[in-house]
């Protein structure tokens, strides 16, 4: 393999890695709050996607505008969620609450089949992140450095609004112990809603990445991403926000690599991730950077 | 009326059943503004499902909660902490992933006034409140000795601590009302003195009006004025420490029936 191959390999790894890093995050955050692997994650990323389509293509809004009406309206999608499906199961058992997110992942793949159609869509690509940049003797596009630059903006961000902010406080009080978090005045619900916000909007930032990088859209695509995803968040470490970033950057990083290297196992690309979910599982089932269990008594 | 002759609490003919189980039964309570009030009880007298009626944790079969004469029976647990009533627990819970401080901070929170818009803004409001913030939390631990412990987490405190850490983080609420759920469970007597000591400074020095759970007799009777007595869900006593240890039904739920009998000789 020539450098600028293993060079340009390196630039897919860490952009897939940064893809799903945003994604990973969404689960590993509803899952520390609310004990709950959202399955409809991978189907609020592929609304997004819609979202920047139709404000681009059909609506014709200029592109920057398009992109935040998608990220705010995928915010409100999250929180629409978990209002309808998961708020009402609040004191049901877990399972139910699992139930209902399978539900609500089917129920918003086939409807995005029926009015979305299924065939893929071209995604609006603005030439801005087209251009070429050369570095090093290789020529890749300003995109592979907008999205690991723009993932890191976004790090930071939410590392300030947890750990910096009252909201963040609460979320994370909410997540050790609900009921103490109420009886100390913190409105749990708003916290819940606001981590759904949080975690949809960091998804459509990704979904939106992802048209750019792939250019087409179809109502499949939060299947994969989505599941591959929730296994970057388990082997972090569910729960732990760093742990899902390191995780999604292991995952992208590693699949790339995987069918870099040995080519002869392209096929197996898919199926990468599913060998490191059952390797950690058997090997440190609490993640990279879990904590170690906790019983609440 | 004016404000003095409005007790602080009051539960009037609050019922609590569980299916067929009733923990609570009929359950009357008047807590002037400023007391330090007990309610006593042996193991499984409904003391617990009292506070987590009033604390909002369960919504009675029957009955109201007042809280200086507004009903607040059945709001949630955080509109009523808002209202002003704040709580420590039987078993510890504190966040434990939390540091000491964030502790504090959390019932801190309630009161705060700059949203989530602005602190992304970093406005100079949210620079004001964080530093004003972190000074009242950094007192209010002071005020129960933990202020050297301020970065620990909160599972790295001794036991003792952990139940001082629960009052300050309660009184960060800024409550009128304050129910400490055996405060003295689990400690030795040197803490407990400490801790009765703490209980009295805290109603003075916030002005905040205090009821008690508790099991160990020299607590209750040695720093509340009165005190009402529960045995399987049911009023059995209401009076001052003195009434109390004199009452024949109190040593009988406590003691069994024998006792009765040696003490109607004195």
């Amino acid at each position: 393999m020539t450098v600028e191959i293993l060079l340009q390999n390196i630039a897919n790894g860490i952009t897939l890695g940064s893809l799903y890093a945003l994604l990973a995050i969404g689960y590993t955050m509803v899952y520390g709050i609310l004990g709950l692997i959202n399955f409809a994650h991978g189907e609020i990323f592929m609304v997004s996607t819609y979202f920047a389509f139709y404000g681009t293509a059909v609506f014709a809004l200029p592109w920057q505008v398009a992109f935040v009406l998608a990220i705010v309206l995928t915010a409100l999608l999250g929180v629409v969620i978990e209002r309808a499906a998961y708020r009402p199961l609040r004191d049901a058992p877990r399972i139910s609450v699992l139930i209902s997110a399978i539900g609500v992942s089917f129920l918003m793949a086939n409807l995005g089949l029926v009015i979305f159609g299924g065939r893929p869509k071209t995604f609006y690509r603005p030439p801005i992140f087209q251009t070429p940049i050369e570095l090093g003797g290789v020529k890749v596009v300003a995109l592979f450095f907008v999205i690991p630059l723009l993932t890191a903006i976004l790090l930071v961000i939410l590392n300030y609004i947890v750990y910096r902010t009252k909201t963040g406080l609460a979320m994370r009080a909410a997540q050790w112990d609900f009921d103490t978090a109420r009886l100390m005045g913190v409105d749990v619900d708003r916290a819940i809603s606001i981590t759904f916000a949080i975690g949809s909007a960091l998804a459509a930032v990704g979904g939106i990445m992802w048209g750019l990088r792939f250019a087409e859209i179809n109502p499949n695509m939060g299947l994969f991403p989505g599941l591959k995803c929730f296994i970057a968040a388990v082997f972090g470490g569910i729960g732990n926000i760093s742990g899902a970033v390191l995780g999604g950057f292991i995952l992208g990083f590693g699949e790339i690599m995987l069918v870099a290297l040995l080519p002869g196992l392209a096929g197996y690309r898919d199926a990468f991730a599913f060998i490191v979910l059952i390797l950690i599982l058997l090997v440190r089932p609490t993640g990279l950077l879990g904590d170690k269990q906790r019983v609440k008594i | 009326m004016s404000k003095n002759t409005v007790p602080a609490l009051v539960c009037e003919n609050v019922t609590m059943k569980f299916g067929g189980l009733t923990a609570v039964s009929d359950f009357n309570l008047r807590v002037p503004e400023g007391a330090l009030y007990g309610l006593i009880g042996p193991n499984g007298a409904g003391k617990t499902t009292v506070f987590n009626i009033v604390s909002g944790v369960l919504r009675p079969s029957a009955g109201a909660i007042k809280l200086f004469g507004d009903d607040i029976t059945g709001l949630s647990p955080d509109r009523i902490a808002y209202r002003g009533i704040a709580r420590t627990f039987q078993n510890i819970r504190l966040f434990q992933n939390l540091t000491v401080l964030d502790n504090v901070l959390v019932g801190l929170h309630l009161r705060r006034e700059v949203n989530l818009a602005q602190a992304l803004l970093a406005l100079p409001q949210h620079r004001a409140e964080e530093a004003r913030m972190a000074q009242t939390a950094t007192q209010l631990l002071e005020e129960v000795g933990l202020d050297d412990f301020s970065d620990y987490r909160a599972n790295a405190l001794p036991y003792g601590q952990q139940r001082r850490l629960e009052i300050a983080r309660a009184l960060a609420t800024k409550p009128k009302v304050l129910l400490l759920d055996e405060p003295a469970a689990g400690m030795n007597p040197a803490e407990t003195e400490n801790l009765m000591r703490l209980i009295t400074d805290i109603r003075e020095e916030f002005g905040v009006t205090i009821l008690l759970i508790e099991h160990e007799m020299k607590v209750v009777m040695g720093i509340c004025e009165r005190m009402t007595v529960l045995d399987h869900g049911e009023i059995i006593a209401e009076g001052t420490p003195a009434e109390i240890q004199r009452n024949e039904r109190v040593i009988k739920a406590y003691l069994g029936g024998g006792a009765v009998v040696g003490n109607k000789g004195s």
